[in-house]
């Protein structure tokens, strides 16, 4: 164990000391990660789309509701909505493309859509099915909607952006037929007196009362520059270790290991210390780029719990893949142009560059076949939807496999390399 | 301390697929004495002591250093023995003191003793002022010499040089040479590999002459001169009668020929330096002055032309 662990001291200082891997384990992810966070930071205000909403509605009341209703539209966390109180100034940036697209709440929107409920009262199960069926027509209803509808702005040039927009004015007008209903049979199956509620009111109402249409920008910047800094850390540490796995294969070249060898030491000690010493380092790039990317940038990679034994799970088993990798290969010219190719390979299918959720369907199943992806999962969870030491149960699982597998594969190789 | 040779290694054979890299080789070494391999590149050296030194496994025969078997699963074993490859075996991006200190505790070295030692082996190399200079920034000769630093920090029984001053100047040769020649007097029994004859000539008490993975012939020099039946060859530059001086050189025991060549007599002898003193006598007697005398002793490489029917660069 005693020279294990110095042979493991002696590869870590010599890594470091080398500063391609300082490139290659902390300067190349952190600037990539720092580059996507720039990436993401629209000019507009924080977020990776950023939807505006001119609510027209001309009382405290109706804009209340119209409120609870954004509010209650599960807008995802990459999705900024900012208040316009001018049509006109929301289209323009449409139109310059300050924004990916806007939704514009006419004035008579809150009125009409209870009176519609109210008029409609007693409903059948089918009457509310209909009722739901015109209100709704932002989900891509293909009955045309009644004048007083929100309607999407948008340009042919952001059709994400428009997609968006459509959705929301689908979950708007949801929340709102939902709430209408609710309202009108607290008010007796009557026409709800929409000009004079109160916030209070709307909230016995069974609508959530008033504002938070928050500007969850930066919040969802963070989150995003939390899953693509891991991503690129996974991407780096593998070259890394590939790199350091390689240097057995050097060494064998230039006679240290030989030397090592030839000391009263067991093969064990020598191939541990050597796998331990990448193990640490990559663990160390891995967590360097957390605590960069946290404090520089205000990323959210999640708990730092769930976030640590992540990190160690993903950084033992990327590393013994790549040390299985560069171990089989012949020299170390070789062995570099394997890791490299491994690499990239995983990062595409893992997620690394494109994240899974963006793939399609068998491409994202697929990513789950390698162990960034799985990494990458448990990230995303982490950092995305603020998941706890649940989520990460089944990805610190798969990775663990890839390690036992990978690792032992490669210890087997290692104790063929050492033996000159 | 044992009784008995040091290093004794005996039917050593290594075959790699078809081909028999050492075949049978065997000897001994014993304490103070420096014994080398000679032979070209690839005739066996560097297979042979990496058996001796446990890195490879025998495939057959036998190993014992300081009385204890060698074998590739040794381990405890292998502390008596100090390994200097023929590549600088040491990590560039360290300095010399680092390295030394990270194989002096593979060898179970510590604290102050490991310090101790790290220090007295740098100044046996003589690179005591460059000790925090990393590796890389050395000259090939310091290279070589930190190279043999590093295989003496564990105060071997038998210390095992391999080529260790291929590539290096002059100069640094001669300062390595300088270094196994203390180590040798100090009581360190030392296998020295190379395919330099004149290395081997300076440095090794024995020689063992290696080709094709086989022990073609071994002892002193004198006797592996006497195993081809070498001459030496004499030349004595004088002035006077030569023709007459020649003449009578031929008559002198252990002579077998003398030729007047114009300003010298050139003379083949068994023993070129038994000879001296008649020859002396020879010219005062003929009334020729001599000038210089030079005996040229026949070389190793000729011994190894003899034995194999080849040079030793070839």
């Amino acid at each position: 164990m005693r020279a294990a662990f110095w042979v493991a001291v002696t590869e870590m200082r010599r890594r470091l000391r080398d500063r391609s891997v300082i490139i290659t384990a902390f300067v190349a992810p952190f600037a990539l990660a720092a580059i996507m966070g720039i990436a993401f930071h629209p000019s507009a205000s924080g977020g990776f789309v950023t939807i505006g909403l001119a609510d027209l509605s001309p009382t405290p009341a109706a804009r209340a509701v119209v409120d609870a209703a954004v509010k209650g539209a599960s807008i995802p966390p990459e999705v900024s909505v900012v208040r316009y109180s001018s049509f006109t100034a929301m289209r323009n940036d449409v139109r310059r493309g300050r924004i990916a697209g806007g939704v514009v709440v006419p004035p008579d929107f809150v009125t009409k859509a209870f009176a519609f409920a109210a008029e409609a009262m007693p409903l059948t199960p089918q009457q509310v099915r209909a009722t739901a069926t015109v209100v709704g027509h932002g989900n891509g209803n293909s009955t045309r909607p009644p004048s007083w509808a929100p309607r999407v702005i948008a340009t042919k040039s952001a059709p994400v952006g428009a997609a968006i927009a459509a959705d929301l004015v689908g979950a708007i007008n949801s929340r709102l037929a939902a709430g209408t209903l609710a309202a009108s049979v607290t008010y007796g199956g009557q026409r709800p007196p929409v000009a004079q509620l109160e916030p209070s009111e709307v909230r016995a109402a069974g609508v959530a009362p008033a504002v938070l249409v928050v500007n969850r920008g930066q919040s969802a910047r963070q989150s995003l520059v939390g899953y693509f800094a891991p991503a690129m850390a996974i991407v780096f540490l593998f070259i890394g270790a590939g790199t350091g796995a390689r240097s057995i294969l050097a060494e064998r070249e230039g006679g240290t290991l030989a030397r090592l060898v030839a000391a009263p030491v067991r093969a064990a000690s020598v191939i541990g210390g050597k796998i331990a010493g990448l193990l640490g380092l990559a663990i160390l790039s891995i967590l360097t780029m957390w605590v960069a990317t946290s404090r520089l940038f205000g990323a959210s990679w999640g708990a730092t719990g769930p976030v640590l034994a992540l990190s160690v799970a993903t950084a033992v088993s990327m590393a013994g893949v790549a040390i299985l990798v560069a171990a089989n290969a012949r020299d170390q010219a070789r062995a570099d142009l394997a890791v490299l190719i491994t690499g990239l390979v995983l990062a595409l299918f893992g997620g690394n560059f494109f994240p899974p959720g963006s793939l399609p369907p068998l491409l994202a199943k697929l990513s789950l076949a390698t162990p960034n992806g799985w990494a990458l999962q448990g990230f995303g969870d982490l950092a995305l939807d603020g998941a706890g030491a649940r989520a990460i149960v089944g990805p610190v699982i798969a990775l663990t496999g890839f390690a036992l597998v990978c690792g032992s594969l490669a210890l087997v190789r290692a104790r063929q390399v050492i033996r000159l | 301390m044992t009784d008995g040779p040091v290093l004794t290694c005996d039917g050593l054979l290594k075959r790699y697929g078809d081909r028999l890299a050492v075949d049978g080789v065997g000897f001994t070494v014993s304490e103070g004495e420096c014994y080398g391999l000679l032979g070209p590149n690839g005739a066996g050296k560097t297979t042979t002591i990496s058996m001796i030194c446990g890195l490879v496994p025998c495939d057959a025969g036998s190993v014992w250093v300081a009385g204890r078997s060698i074998n590739a699963r040794s381990v405890a074993a292998k502390a008596a023995i100090g390994y200097v490859p023929q590549e600088v075996a040491l990590y560039p991006e360290l300095s010399a003191a680092e390295n030394l200190r990270f194989f002096g505790r593979l060898y179970g070295l510590s604290g102050a003793e490991l310090a101790r030692r790290v220090g007295e082996v740098l100044e046996t190399v003589g690179l005591t002022d460059r000790a925090g200079d990393r590796i890389e920034g050395y000259s090939g000769g310091m290279k070589r010499r930190a190279n043999i630093a590093a295989g003496l920090l564990n105060h071997p029984r038998l210390l095992v040089l391999d080529e260790p001053t291929v590539g290096v100047d002059p100069q640094s040769r001669n300062s390595i040479l300088e270094t196994v020649e203390s180590l040798r007097s100090a009581g360190l029994a030392v296998l020295y590999t190379t395919h330099y004859m004149e290395e081997a000539e300076r440095l090794c008490d024995r020689i063992g002459i290696i080709d094709g993975g086989k022990l073609v012939a071994e002892g002193t020099r004198r006797q592996l001169v006497d195993l081809v039946g070498g001459r030496d060859r004499v030349r004595v530059a004088a002035d006077g009668d030569l023709a007459a001086f020649a003449q009578r050189c031929r008559a002198l025991p252990g002579v077998e020929s003398a030729e007047d060549v114009g300003d010298a007599v050139e003379l083949v002898a068994a023993d070129g330096r038994r000879v001296l003193r008649p020859l002396i006598e020879a010219a005062d007697a003929c009334g020729v002055e001599m000038w210089s005398v030079e005996v040229a002793e026949p070389d190793l490489e000729a011994v190894f032309l003899s034995l194999t029917g080849r040079e030793l660069r070839d």
